[in-house]
């Protein structure tokens, strides 16, 4: 095998696993730090609560997931732990939306680390 | 009947001391319908948290509840009360929610919570303590005698005190060893665990109990099904503390991980939806706890739910 043809061979492997694999897709686009736009029923695989709340807060992840349907939000509020079955029995999606911002909000305040810059030390 | 006292502990830190605590809580109060109280000692929290989230538990700090603030009352002189430090309600299960609110309680699940604020209180006591006349044995002593009294009237309020303590001999972890009627001491099954679990446990039998071997039972957690591991269990059970009684295998999951990580303090699951492919071992670890305790004390709970 060439160099050209194993080049070839191990990013098609990539390609691949990327066009059906959205998630997966994400974390590479991400560690090639590269801007890119995803197809809208790929983002329901990508798209992390979290994140979104540590950037843009309670609003933008109330923007961000206004598009998905009651399924789509329930299977995003299980996946990152942020509500039971139980909490989100007969619950409309108005309600599944305020309960994801409300709750990924929450967690990034109570579990982010924030360091408070201190003036640097003069010497006399 | 008077509430039976359980200290979880282990010199040995990550050995899933607050996740036995959380579990044992949960399985005693749904399948045998026992109130239980956890008293978290240690200040990292970790079983308050898991019971009332981060935000919760902060809550409960600034509403003056938690384990700092009986400590507060030793250091101010005044009567050992923890009643008021209690928060009633630390219940996830929609199970017992459902039974309470149908007035038909079927057990339940309260916290003295820690706080990080409890390790601040706990240095300045000792610094003021030493910088006395006062030794770690007197102070030991004195806080002891103060502890016993708190939680004297609570006694008879629940059926059993289950008091998560931290990785260290702290002044309240040792007072707390001293009115224990049972030591539960989880371990990981390797070397290292093993020599630490031994190191405590021969402590606690040289000062605290002469009764070690009748009032310990061990718990093997985040069990890894290998080889190794089986092999590490077994000599712990066949040979290492032969005379102990063992307690259920807590499996390394993520379903444990899961079930350690409330959504929020308005989150409620079902006993099978929080615990998923775990729920067999915390049955398992409610029900030999329960046996040990018929053993131990001949106190037989009646189990209420499958």
């Amino acid at each position: 095998m060439t160099p050209s043809e194993f080049l070839d061979r191990f990013f098609d492997v990539i390609r691949e696993e990327a066009e059906t694999n959205p998630a997966f897709a994400a974390r590479l686009v991400k560690a090639a730090g590269a801007e890119v736009s995803f197809e809208v029923e790929d983002k329901a695989a990508i798209l992390n609560p979290l994140e979104v709340a540590a950037e843009a807060g309670s609003d933008g992840v109330r923007q961000a997931f206004d598009s998905f349907d009651s399924a789509a939000l329930k299977d995003v509020l299980v996946q990152h732990n942020l509500a039971s079955r139980s909490d989100m029995r007969s619950r409309g999606k108005s309600d599944l939306l305020d309960m994801l911002a409300d709750r990924a909000t929450s967690r990034v305040t109570s579990r982010s680390s924030v360091a408070t810059p201190k003036p640097k030390p003069t010497i006399d | 009947m008077s509430a039976n006292i359980a200290s979880i502990a282990n010199l040995k830190g990550g050995v899933g001391k607050s996740t036995t605590t959380v579990m044992l809580a949960d399985g005693l109060a749904y399948f045998f319908g026992l109130d239980v109280l956890v008293v978290d000692l240690d200040s990292q929290a970790n079983s308050s948290q898991v019971l009332l989230t981060e935000i919760g538990l902060d809550s409960a700090a600034d509403q003056g509840k938690g384990a700092h603030e009986m400590l507060g009352q030793f250091v101010r002189g005044e009567p050992a009360l923890a009643g008021s430090f209690i928060v009633p309600n630390a219940v996830s299960l929609e199970e017992l929610r459902w039974a309470e609110e149908r007035d038909e309680r079927l057990g339940w699940v309260s916290v003295l919570p820690s706080h990080p604020k409890l390790r601040l209180a706990e240095m300045a006591l000792e610094e003021d303590w030493y910088s006395g006349p006062g030794t770690p044995s007197t102070l030991s002593s004195a806080l002891t005698t103060h502890f016993r009294q708190s939680i004297e009237p609570l006694l008879s309020v629940y059926d059993v005190i289950l008091i998560d303590c931290p990785p260290h001999l702290s002044p309240l972890s040792r007072a707390a060893l001293a009115v224990s009627d049972t030591f539960i001491l989880p371990t990981l099954a390797d070397p290292i665990s093993t020599w630490g679990t031994k190191q405590f446990s021969d402590w606690v039998g040289e000062n605290i109990t002469g009764d070690l071997a009748a009032q310990t039972f061990i718990v093997v957690t985040r069990f890894r099904n290998t080889a190794m591991a089986r092999q590490i269990r077994s000599d712990i059970q066949d040979i290492y503390m032969k005379d102990r009684y063992f307690g259920a295998v807590i499996p390394d999951s993520v379903s444990v991980l899961k079930a350690m990580d409330r959504p929020s303090l308005e989150s409620y699951n079902t006993f099978r939806g929080k615990y998923g492919s775990v729920t067999g071992d915390v049955r398992r670890l409610a029900q030999r706890y329960a046996d040990f305790m018929i053993i131990r004390t001949g106190v037989a709970w009646r189990m209420v739910r499958e």
